[in-house]
């Protein structure tokens, strides 16, 4: 499913002292099947433009299109409630949303609240809560007495048991150990795979590199940039003057650039920048 | 060197009877001016060590014994003027309504006389750049900028160990990096010991040494440069250097690279003078 | 979020402003009993007097203050009607039925109507003037004297400026799980009542649940701070009591005696 900006505002509390205007004509077009990455500090104006994707905000002006849906700022509520399935968000520690008896009713919740019966529910969760890595064993657990790690990958299952067409995560590895992401970006990608449009909020730019194949920067509310992160990289530049960093890959070929070696292309994933010095090596 | 800390034989179940110990007889030195990181994946005990050193939890057996004095329920509230921790969430330890009543908040409790407490609190914000911010309220400051006044609030009270709780796991690149700057700086300034329990290959890598804890036990304790050799970092908690792994990759394909830990700029060099240019 | 003002404090720098908030709360308590002494147009008239010269003084537009009574407007109109028709005395103005309008009754009407007035307004200059800290430091210091008698003022003290650091951020919190649950296809505010309540639940527990984890988390780093009751506690903060504080207090008095002067002189 895509999902397509056009010319978005978003002012919050308008027409009051506290008015703050946060989005400034978004336009944004994130394809269908992509792995979509956003970029931008925090007051960069990320997170109203997060609660835009679902409608949980509505644009002042502008509009958002979500497949076949329009979301305008006098959209009903009943028009939007089926956004809010098709496009599934996963907030920042998502543990905090967990609040059922076992796990396995947390995770059938969101089906349930769009007209999934009990039972059907209940499978999908059962599906869902093995592809995130939960063992039968742990479904009539309380969702409290499980390990953060695993809280949030219940958390995460609750999302998916709505079998939503676009994922969306928020900063989905904050707070994990090592491994712990490794596994988890993993996960998304088997997801992505399937066919889910995926978009990725996140700091890290590795993670761009690794798995996004557009990108959009997000300052001071506006889009300031956007393209393939391959191409987007090579402007090291202009990514530290907004104080964005580049991938690691990236950062070392510049040390060898420093060095003197020529490259053509910056290399963005540790397996270009290993390819290219390997050729190089061989080559003299 | 003069050792300020040694854990001897430390246990710790989360219930009596359990069999499962989260410190599993650990033990370890720390001397004084060293910078020592724990590792190890969530669950390992490193958290619970740490808060077992501050007196937090009572340890099931074995000695804690803070710069020559044994750690009991008596001393406790001495000993533990000598220790100043960070913990992980920056919102929940922040207890003062502004910046600089949290910074005051443990000189209070000392019962630090006012006129004191005036000068203490400035002095310890200018040493972490946070004096602009000094009547703000938390609700204003980002994650970097809470830790630094928590940083600040130990500071004010000058302990001679500084231990760090996953400081820096909720923060991001720009927060993490700001802290362990800070961190850097006030150990320098005043000779102080750091106990780093983290994830993060930076902290880990201004370590003199890295104590690697698994299921509740010392599996080894090793210089940085010797751990980043290990090829299962991820494996016990830790990123593993970008630069040993292309290292080990290129070495995959063929070139030869001595088998040591190269950082990013040392190997940049290597690869430049030896292999690229021929 | 952090928009929000708690208690509606108005930054400023009057003369209000810049009192100790020990004195304008004993001000306000005061003035609870005080105004009892008045019960005739003169002693109304110069305890309005009074508190307009508040207001004034407080540079706040009265639009805050008229704002300030819109919540209590349902309970004062239904005690001045219910006054106004069932007090007895005086001649009758106007009957339907069996209820009646006297010119006692409509008097006495106007007078709670002035006292419900006069009692709001004056809080509300209390907490348009005085930001929610300053007030809690304000009754920890002023109840001090409750510790000879076993009173835990300094953990009341503590307990208040806690709960207000945190308001933000439980605020924050509830949002960010409304959010959430939303997400997940939740309605609030729809169905019937049960429907309405059961739509508390994925809210309110999540909220508990991450309300206690921060307590425990708190309590932990306030051990490791060196925190141990009230016992031998310095204060970072203090309050200075002025020559305006004193002011304050003298010019109730004097109100108090005209008021009590006047009564004897009728």
């Amino acid at each position: 499913m895509a999902i397509s900006f056009d010319k978005v505002n978003y002012t919050y509390q308008p027409n009051t002292p506290f008015e703050s205007r946060a989005l400034f004509d978004i336009d944004l077009d994130v394809a269908d099947g992509s792995f979509t990455a956003l970029v931008g500090h925090t007051g960069s104006g990320k997170s109203t433009l997060l609660q835009h994707l679902n409608a949980l905000l509505l644009p002042t002006s502008g509009t958002v299109t979500v497949g076949e849906t329009v979301i305008k700022p006098d959209s009903k509520a009943k028009a939007i409630k089926p956004v809010r399935q098709k496009v599934g968000v996963v907030f920042q520690f998502p543990e905090t949303q967990l609040f059922d008896e076992t796990v396995l009713k947390d995770v059938a919740f969101g089906p349930q609240n769009f007209g999934v019966s009990k039972e059907d529910a209940q499978t999908i969760a059962r599906e869902k809560l093995n592809l995130v890595g939960i063992s039968d064993e742990l479904f009539e657990r309380s969702p409290f007495e499980l390990s953060g790690g695993q809280m949030r990958r219940v958390a995460i299952a609750g999302i998916l048991a709505m079998n939503p067409s676009v994922l969306v995560l928020d900063e989905p590895t904050a707070g994990l150990d090592p491994k712990a992401r490794i596994d988890m970006m993993r996960l998304f990608e088997t997801i992505h795979a399937s066919g889910v449009t995926t978009i990725l909020v996140t700091h890290l730019m590795d993670d761009v590199a690794d798995y996004a194949d557009t990108m959009y920067v997000l300052e001071k509310g506006r889009i300031v940039k956007s393209g393939k992160p391959q191409d987007l990289f090579q402007d090291v530049d202009f990514m530290t003057a907004h104080q964005l960093g580049v991938p690691k890959a990236t950062r070392f070929a510049l040390l060898l650039r420093a060095r003197g070696q020529y490259f053509e292309h910056l290399p963005i994933t540790r397996s270009a920048l290993v390819e290219m010095i390997t050729e190089a090596a061989n080559h003299g | 060197m003069q050792k300020i800390l040694e854990i001897k034989n430390l246990t710790y179940q989360y219930e009596e009877s359990s069999d499962i110990y989260a410190v599993n007889d650990v033990s370890f030195d720390v001397f004084r001016g060293e910078w020592v990181s724990i590792i190890g994946r969530n669950g390992s005990g490193k958290s619970t060590t740490a808060r077992l050193i501050d007196g937090l939890m009572a340890a099931a057996s074995g000695e804690i014994i803070i710069d020559g004095q044994t750690l009991t329920e008596k001393n406790v509230w001495e000993l533990r003027q000598k220790v100043g921790m960070v913990f992980q969430n920056p919102d929940n330890q922040f207890v003062g309504s502004t910046v600089e009543d949290d910074v005051a908040f443990g000189m209070e409790n000392h019962g630090v006389p006012r006129e004191e407490m005036l000068a203490r609190v400035n002095a310890a914000l200018e040493r972490v750049n946070m004096q602009e911010f000094k009547t703000k309220e938390p609700a204003r400051l980002s994650g970097g900028q809470k830790q630094r006044v928590a940083i600040a609030g130990i500071v004010a009270l000058r302990p001679d160990i500084i231990i760090l709780d996953e400081a820096t796991s909720m923060l991001d690149p720009k927060g993490r990096l700001e802290i362990i700057q800070v961190v850097r700086e006030i150990k320098e300034q005043y000779g102080l010991t750091v106990i780093s329990i983290t994830h993060d290959l930076d902290e880990a890598s201004l370590s003199d040494k890295i104590i690697v804890m698994r299921d509740g036990k010392i599996e080894q304790i090793a210089t940085p440069d010797a751990l980043f050799l290990n090829h299962n970092l991820v494996d016990i908690g830790l990123d593993v250097p970008f630069s040993a792994n292309v290292a080990r990759e290129l070495r995959q394909n063929g070139l030869q690279i001595p088998e040591k830990y190269y950082t990013e700029s040392e190997l940049a060099d290597f690869l430049w003078q030896s292999l690229l240019t021929k | 979020m952090d928009k929000l003002i708690i208690g509606r404090y108005i930054p400023g720098s009057s003369i209000i402003h810049r009192l100790d908030p020990r004195s304008k709360l004993l001000a306000m308590f005061a003035f609870v009993f005080i105004i009892f002494l008045a019960n005739d147009a003169i002693g109304y008239g110069i305890l309005t007097i009074f508190t307009f010269l508040g207001v004034g003084l407080s540079r706040i537009k009265l639009s805050y203050f008229l704002k300030g009574l819109r919540p209590m407007l349902g309970l004062i109109l239904f005690t001045v009607i219910f006054q106004m028709l069932f007090t007895t005395g005086g001649e009758v103005l106007f009957q339907i039925w069996f209820l009646k309008i006297t010119s006692y009754s409509l008097q006495n009407a106007f007078f709670i109507f002035m006292r419900f007035v006069l009692i709001i307004f004056m809080s509300t200059l209390l907490t348009l003037t005085t930001p929610p800290l300053t007030l809690a430091d304000g009754i920890e210091t002023g109840l001090a004297p409750l510790k000879k008698i076993k009173v835990p003022v300094h953990e009341i003290g503590l307990m208040l400026s806690i709960s207000l650091r945190f308001i933000p951020t439980l605020m924050d919190d509830t949002t960010m799980i409304m959010n959430a649950q939303k997400s997940r296809g939740m309605d609030f505010g729809e169905g019937n009542l049960v429907q309405k309540v059961k739509s508390v639940i994925p809210i309110l527990i999540p909220l508990f649940v991450s309300s206690f984890r921060r307590a425990d988390d708190l309590a932990i780093a306030m051990e490791s701070r060196g925190y141990q009751g009230g016992e031998g506690r310095s204060k970072y903060r203090i309050l200075k009591w002025q020559r305006s504080d004193t002011l304050l207090l003298l010019s109730l008095v004097i109100v108090t005696a005209i008021l009590v002067a006047w009564n004897m002189m009728k």
